[in-house]
This record gives structure tokens, C-alpha cells and sequence, in this order.
């Protein structure tokens, strides 16, 4: 099978910074008149170039060093840091050094390199720093072909980690500044292996059929001659360019990069989606057939997405069967749960956390009410996590809902107000970015108020809880601001004031579209009679589903 | 030598915190960080406090017409040109000036270097800083400075020791550790303040916060902390007459028999002036939001004796207002869901957008 890569150029590639991003690494030079250093390999495109001669390119140089040094990382005890805390003092860095940015290069400059820092540092939990490559050996060839594309990215993960832990300090960095060009170089590489990984494991994926040899032998031809002829941004850009997968492999590239994972993902994905794809049609008969024929020995990272995209779009049997499968895994301390998300047990245990609590809301909603009150009773009592206020106001919020499916509506007010003072300062931590990730109990008081029909307090609620959202240091993630907005601009329309509705969503259009946005816009456009205009916003409702956003 | 604030070891946290306070673009539960509108009256850009959205409206309708700017942490003051023809944005380490008749056009970016915050008038952004060195007695000190930047030319026209707090009128309040000078934009030409009455011990104990009002008058509050309390000392200066016009303690000004227009916040009783007035140090016109009163929709509009006048805003319904603060001719209120921007010439209201 041929898969045409240019055929797919009315998608635009995806904006926003993804783990990797685009382009070559960094470019260095050396001191003050001294010679270009190496740029990124691979054929990226020529980065910010910096000079470490001058006081901006020394702060960027000794961020740089700062941050690699994280992945070497042990605390006073000798305990070896978590990748969670590697990539939290990361950010940290970054945080600090962009303080001091004087412009907008400088602030590129510094997200290229959090994301380079990042993805070495996931790379380094997903394969580990020993030698257990052969650990999990592969079950099929082409299993075995993605694997050998995996180990080479491995490898430059662990060349990359080598390389930088020969210049650990400034001041090596000061005697030999060529020595940074050859991180340099090495992140090159690095990137473009991952692309090629990345587009490799799009293509298998967007692909109906579990790939053959051949199949996989023709796409791996296609890569490398796409790799030759455009580099590694044109790798980049051709993943963004098909349909359905680009934000998938784009922010999880870590999630994909398990390769024992990827044969029973592309199957149960695809099953799932499709099931998703008749849900959303409306045709829950054959939706049902795909969920059920979701394989009983369904991944755990499977299970993760059926809560996730389940939840997301309404399919709350999709949710909920995701939920079942999951504490499944939890109960019995499955080595495969430990592989569902790299990057840290506590990350982990919040993630789990966050989905038990998602799949509870989904079993309460399809009307399970026994699975969900299991699922809260296990979410009360669960140990992990970095916080365990944020578990048990998980908990509160699930058993919020649970009361609000079942008609108990004062009850849910009741707990859920008890709830906003008790966990009012809860925010939780985790890779969602759903809206869940700022204050769960606001997200339960809003809930609540607008299903009681009490649209003003609601209004009232969500616009405190975007206030708290931007208080300073603790801005919000900005699918979280954009959520917010969403609320209230659906609580503005309630209330009859669709021109402020459509000033909100303007706002949350800048900061992350979605296709709910532009139904959300359609029906502003439409109350204030602007019927052109509304018909433009279904249309980009419809290009934003196409594409799987 | 720099202006210096010195403070035991001990109460550096609550110290670091105010120079926090100084440098934040707005209280907590602000909606919004800064409004400006148009010579005009018919274009308003709003800075949003949660998501740092630089957002311009049409006045006329209410309508959110572009979106100028974005940035999860950086904007701090917005402002037209004298002339209107001009928006002015500073942000943490640079200022944009947009085409106020083509808001689609790319601004001109200025970089500034980085600093506690920026304020906008005239054309000219002024930023601050702080640095914090322990003495040879063991206190922390916090040593402040100001510079001086042209958006014409993105040129630093001038720097000085002490913090800044208001600029309006062609002038800026430096407040330095033993006094206040208001200096001129365009010269750098300094007036000293004389101290305010009533304030004991010795004038490096205390604090000031100068607030330009008009082109001769001044608001002043100075406060001295100890370890269980602090004491305030207001007053408003007028420098062509040469006087205090009216002083007091507390929150509360003196009202003078003989001065019953001058600078004073009598009969405007609400509370919420006093919190307006102690954290929103970066307005400049904060003072008069001190004399907009949010019980009765009034505001004094101050252009210094014998003008003053209180004007009542023609507020269409009974809504509580939470917050009300004035941006020179505009006086903005707040509601729970709506920012309504009055003209504090009229009194009518010229814009009313959704909150956030």
C-alpha cells in the first residue's frame, strides 16, 4: 500500500509548539568574533543563532547547560530525580532564563531548547539510562521494523545525554565553546530520527489495516526519501499534513514511542475512533459493535484514551468501559501500567487519578451508578499522586456528579459548595490539558449552578474561577483559559447576550480553537442575525473535526 | 547614591512581598489590568487580566474588534497618544505601538530591558526596578531605580534612583527615600514636595506614594510600618499656592473649613477607595479614583481649586459596582460580569463589554 505524502496539502501544518519543535536545533557560535559553530543537522531549517560572545547568548548558553544538567539530575540523597521533577526544573529554568529574554527570538530560542530538554528527558525514562533494550523483545516484523527505527532514536538519546555530560558546566563550556556545537549537532540528529519515527507511526496509525512487511518497507522508503529531499522539516510538516493524527503525534510522541505498545494501539485506536466516528454521527448501534470489539486485553493505553477522547466527545460507554480496564490495571500493579505514560510514578498516579475520576463521571452519566460509586470508593482510597487533596477534590467532584445524574440536585449544590471551600486553593498536576487541570471544584460549582438553571451565579462562578485562573504565576493552560471562556460564552448565550458571548469566544479563539468553539460562535453569529458569518464558523467547525482537533 | 528603604532581616519577606505588590499590574481580582480609550471616545483596548489579552473594541457597539496582543504574563499598561493616532503597550521587557487607524498593521516593537513594570503617558514608558543588598547592620535594603524611555525613538532619555509611581501631566512622582520630587517629562527638571505634616521620627522611616492629580497637584500618602501595625499620613500638595491643601491620617482626610473643594474624598465614603488607593500603585490617576464613589456612581473630576466639580455618572441600572477606578477623562466600572467605561466629562457612559 502507497500512501501519497503530498496528498494532504489543504492541511495546514499545526502551530503551537509541540514536544519536539520544528526546524533544526540551535545554532551557536563561539565567543565574541569568533567562528560559526555547527547548526542543526538533518536539513532543518537554521535556528535563532546565538552568540555566547554577548550577555543575552551567555544567559541562553547557560540555561542550556542548566537544563542538560537536569537530566543528570540526582537530589542530596543520591536518590536518582524522577523524570517528573527533571522536566519540572527544566521548565523552572526556562521560566527563569525567559524572564531575562529581551526579545521574541530569545523567547524561541529557549522553548526550542525546553523542548529539546524534555524530549531527551522523556526519551531517557522510556528507554531508561541501562542496558534493557532486549527486555521487551518484538513480537512481529513489523513490529520489528518500528523498533529498529525506535533503537536508533535510542541511541541518539543516549549520545545526546553522553555528549552534554562531558560538558556539564559553564566554564567547560567558557574553555571549549566548540563543544556545544556538537550537542548541537547531536539534537540535530535527533530530531530528525524522531520525525522519521514520528511520521513512520502516523502513517501505520491513519492506516486502516495492521501493515505488512511490504507496506511497512514502502513507507520507510518514502520516509527516507522525503527525509532526503526536505529534511527534517519537511518530515515535520508532512505529519502535520495528515489528517486525524497530527495533534495525537505531535504533543505524544512519548506515548507512541512505546513500540510494544504500538501494534495493539493501532488496532484498538482505530476501533475506537471509528466507534467514536458512528457515536458522533449518531448511529450508537454500529458504535457499539466497534466498542465491543475492543480487544479484552485491551492496552492500558488504549484504556487512557477511550476515558480521554471518550469523555471528550460524549461517549461515556466508551469512557466508562476505559475506566473499568483501567482500575483493572491499578488493582493488579500490571507492569503494563507503568508503561502507559513515561515521565515519573507520581505524574502517573495523578494521570490515573484524573482518569478514574473522568470514567466515575462517564459510568454516572450513562446512568452505572453502582460502577460509578465503585470507582469513587476506589478514587477516595487511592495513594498515589503528588497531592492527595487533588485525589480526594477529584473524588468530591465525581461524587458531585454522580448526585447531579441522579436528580439530587440539592444535595450536589450542597456538596459541591462545601467542596470550594475545602479545596479552593486544589489545582490539579498532570499532563490533561482539559479544563480539569485549574480548579476542579469551580469547574463542579459552574456545573451544578447551570444545571439548576441558576445562569447568573453560574455566570458569576465561571468568571471567578477565570479570574483565579490569571492570578500571577498560576496562569492557567491556555486550553484551560480557553475552556473557561467556553462556559461562559455558552452561559452568555443562556442569558440572552449573545454579542458578549462572541467577544468571549473571540478571546478563546486566539488561544485554542476548537471545533465546540465555532458551534459555540455559529450560535452567536446566528442570535445577532449574522447568518454569513455563521455559515463561516460552521465551515471551520467542520475543517477543525476533519482534522481530528 | 541610590534610594534606599531599610528593613529588618526579619520582616524581608513582607518587604520582598510589597516590592512584589509595587511591581504587580493590578489587584487580584481585578478583571482587567488597563483600559484605555480613544481621544474619541469610539475605540477602547482593554488589557485582560487572566489571559494577558490585549483586546480593542468598537466603543460605539461594544463589539471586540481585534485582538492586538498576547502573552500569559507580560502586559502592564495600555495608552493612546496624545493625539489618539497611536496605541502604547509596555509589557515585561518591551513596548509595541500600534496604528490606532490600522490595527492590523505589525506594531513597532521597542525593547526595554527588564523591570519591575512599565507605565505609559505622553508618549514616554517608564519602568523600574529594585535591587535588594543586606547592610553592614545585618538589614536588607531595597534600592530602587527608574528609567526614562521615549516611544518616538525607543531611545532611554533619562534614569534616576527612586521609585516611580505616577506619570500624567508631562510629569512623573519619584518617590525617594526622604522625600518626593515630581520631575518633568520632557526637561527631567525636579520639584521637591515638602514633607507632609504630622508624619514622626525621622523622615527616612517612612514610605511614599505620590499620585500626580493635575499639573500642579499632588496626592501623597506616606505610611510607616512597625512590627504590629502600620500608620498612614495623607495629603494633597498644591504647588502653585505652595501648600498642603488638606492632610490626615489613616484613610481619612482632614476636611479643611476654609478649603471645601480641595482634594478631598468627603462626602465620598465608600471603603473600596482605600484598597483601590494602597495597591493599585501603577495607576497614575489613582488618586482620583479615590473620589469616584461607587455608592452613589459620582466621581469628582479634579482639575485642581476652583474647578473641581463632582460629576454622577449616568449608570443605567442599580447593579452593585465591585470596583471603580478612573484612567484620566475615563472612569471605568466594574460589575461581576461587565466593565462599563464612563467619560468623567459627561458622565455618560461611552462602553459597556462583557467582563474578561
Amino acid at each position: 500500500m502507497q500512501i501519497d505524502l503530498n496528498n494532504y496539502e489543504q492541511m495546514k501544518p499545526k502551530s503551537g509548539a509541540p514536544v519536539l519543535s520544528s526546524g533544526g536545533a540551535c545554532k551557536v557560535v563561539g565567543g565574541a568574533g569568533g567562528a560559526g559553530g555547527g547548526g542543526g543537522t538533518g536539513g532543518g531549517a537554521a535556528g535563532p543563532v546565538l552568540n555566547l560572545g554577548s550577555e543575552d547568548g551567555l544567559l541562553i548558553g547557560s540555561a542550556t547547560m542548566g537544563i542538560l544538567n537536569m537530566a543528570t539530575m540526582g537530589d542530596p540523597d543520591g536518590r536518582t530525580a524522577t523524570a517528573v521533577e527533571r522536566l519540572n526544573k527544566a521548565g523552572e529554568i526556562v521560566d527563569m532564563f525567559q524572564g531575562r529574554a529581551t526579545s521574541q527570538e530569545e523567547i524561541d530560542a529557549f522553548n526550542k531548547i525546553e523542548g529539546v530538554a524534555q524530549a531527551v528527558i522523556i526519551g531517557l525514562s522510556l528507554f531508561g539510562g541501562g542496558d534493557d533494550e532486549d527486555e521487551k523483545p518484538p513480537r512481529t516484523p513489523s513490529q520489528e521494523q518500528a523498533r529498529a527505527v525506535l533503537l536508533n532514536l535510542q541511541d541518539e538519546v543516549r549520545g545526546a545525554y553522553r555528549a552534554y555530560a562531558r560538558v556539564p558546566t559553564l566554564d567547560d563550556l567558557n574553555d571549549d565553546p566548540d563543544a556545544l556545537d556538537a550537542i548541537y549537532d547531536r539534537f540535530g540528529e535527533y530530531e530528525r530520527q524522531s520525525a522519521a519515527a514520528r511520521l513512520l507511526l502516523a502513517l501505520w496509525y491513519q492506516s486502516d489495516q495492521d501493515p505488512d512487511e511490504a507496506t511497512l518497507a514502502a513507507w520507510n522508503g518514502q520516509v527516507q526519501a522525503l527525509q532526503e529531499a526536505e529534511g527534517t522539516e519537511g518530515l515535520i510538516a508532512a505529519i502535520g499534513r495528515i489528517p486525524n493524527v497530527r495533534a495525537r503525534f505531535s504533543a505524544n510522541l512519548p506515548y507512541l514511542l512505546n513500540a510494544d505498545h504500538a501494534f495493539h494501539h493501532t488496532r484498538n485506536a482505530v476501533l475506537s475512533r471509528k466507534a467514536m466516528a458512528y457515536r458522533a454521527q449518531g448511529d450508537e448501534a454500529r458504535a457499539n459493535v466497534y466498542l465491543d470489539s475492543l480487544s479484552s486485553e485491551l492496552p492500558v493505553a488504549d484504556a487512557v484514551a477511550l476515558i480521554r477522547e471518550g469523555y471528550r466527545s460524549g461517549f461515556h460507554e466508551a469512557s466508562a468501559r476505559g475506566g473499568l480496564v483501567l482500575e483493572r490495571y491499578i488493582r493488579g500493579e500490571s507492569e503494563d501500567f507503568v508503561y502507559v505514560i513515561p515521565g515519573g510514578e507520581a505524574l502517573l498516579h495523578d494521570q490515573a487519578a484524573y482518569l478514574l475520576m473522568v470514567s466515575a463521571v462517564s459510568d454516572a452519566r450513562v446512568g452505572q451508578v453502582t460502577a460509578a460509586e465503585q470507582r469513587i470508593d476506589f478514587l477516595e482510597r487511592f495513594e498515589g499522586g503528588n497531592s492527595k487533596e487533588a485525589v480526594r477534590a477529584m473524588a468530591r467532584y465525581a461524587r458531585t456528579m454522580l448526585l447531579l445524574e441522579q436528580g439530587k440536585h440539592e444535595d450536589a449544590l450542597e456538596e459541591v459548595r462545601k467542596g470550594v471551600d475545602e479545596f479552593s486553593g486544589v489545582t490539579l498536576i498532570g499532563p490533561e490539558e482539559g479544563l480539569w487541570n485549574q480548579n476542579v471544584m469551580r469547574a463542579a460549582e459552574v456545573e451544578v449552578l447551570t444545571r439548576l438553571g441558576a445562569q447568573e451565579e453560574a455566570l458569576a462562578a465561571a468568571n471567578r474561577w477565570l479570574r483565579a485562573s490569571g492570578v500571577a504565576g498560576h496562569t492557567a493552560a491556555p486550553a484551560t483559559q480557553a475552556d473557561v471562556r467556553m462556559i461562559v460564552a455558552e452561559i452568555r448565550l443562556q442569558l440572552g447576550e449573545p454579542l458578549w458571548a462572541l467577544n468571549t469566544l473571540r478571546k478563546a479563539e486566539v488561544i485554542h480553537d476548537s471545533p465546540r468553539l465555532q458551534l459555540l460562535k455559529r450560535d452567536a453569529l446566528l442570535a445577532l442575525g449574522r447568518e454569513d458569518e455563521a455559515r463561516l464558523a460552521e465551515a471551520l467547525y467542520q475543517r477543525l473535526m476533519d482534522e481530528g482537533r | 547614591m541610590r534610594t534606599a528603604t531599610k528593613i529588618s532581616k526579619w520582616r524581608f519577606l513582607s518587604a520582598f512581598a510589597l516590592a512584589a505588590a509595587l511591581a504587580a499590574p493590578a489587584p487580584v481580582d481585578a478583571q482587567y489590568d488597563a483600559v484605555a480609550v480613544s481621544p474619541g471616545g469610539d475605540l477602547l483596548v482593554v488589557v485582560d487580566g487572566p489571559g494577558k489579552l490585549v483586546s480593542a473594541y468598537d466603543a460605539t457597539t461594544g463589539e471586540l474588534t481585534r485582538i492586538l496582543a498576547m502573552d500569559t504574563a507580560a502586559f502592564r499598561d495600555v495608552a493612546f497618544s496624545d493625539d489618539g493616532g497611536e496605541i502604547h503597550l509596555v509589557g515585561r521587557s518591551y513596548a509595541a505601538v500600534f496604528d490606532a487607524a490600522n490595527l492590523s498593521a505589525e506594531p513597532r516593537v521597542l525593547p526595554l530591558p527588564t523591570a519591575m513594570g512599565g507605565m505609559l503617558a505622553s508618549g514616554h514608558v517608564i519602568t523600574s526596578s529594585s535591587e535588594t543588598e543586606e547592610s553592614a547592620e545585618g538589614d536588607f535594603v531595597l534600592n530602587f531605580t527608574h528609567a526614562v524611555y521615549s516611544l518616538a525613538t525607543g531611545e532611554q532619555i533619562r534614569e534616576g534612583t527612586g521609585h516611580v509611581t505616577s506619570i500624567g501631566h508631562g510629569q512623573y512622582a519619584v518617590n525617594l527615600r526622604e522625600h518626593v520630587e515630581i520631575r518633568d517629562l520632557a526637561t527631567g527638571q525636579a520639584r521637591r514636595l515638602p514633607e507632609l505634616p504630622k508624619l514622626g521620627g525621622s523622615p527616612g522611616d517612612w514610605t511614599r506614594i505620590a499620585s500626580i492629580l493635575g499639573p500642579d497637584h499632588f496626592y501623597v500618602t506616606a505610611y510607616h510600618s512597625t512590627d504590629h501595625e502600620r500608620d498612614f499620613v495623607v495629603g494633597c500638595y498644591d504647588a502653585s499656592a505652595g501648600e498642603w491643601l488638606s492632610t490626615g491620617t489613616q484613610d481619612r482626610l482632614a476636611k479643611p473649613s476654609d478649603k471645601p473643594n480641595a482634594c478631598d474624598p468627603e462626602p465620598f465614603t465608600s471603603t473600596a477607595w482605600m484598597s483601590d488607593q494602597t495597591t493599585d500603585y501603577d495607576d497614575p490617576y489613582r488618586a482620583l479614583a479615590a473620589i469616584m464613589d461607587m455608592n452613589n456612581y459620582a466621581a469628582r473630576y479634579f482639575t485642581g481649586p476652583p474647578d473641581d466639580r463632582t460629576l454622577v455618572l449616568e449608570v443605567e441600572d442599580a447593579r452593585p459596582r465591585h470596583r471603580v477606578i478612573q484612567h484620566g477623562r475615563w472612569g471605568v466600572l466594574e460589575t461581576s460580569g461587565s466593565i462599563e467605561v464612563y467619560d468623567l466629562r459627561t458622565g455618560k457612559r461611552v462602553a459597556s463589554i462583557e467582563a474578561f
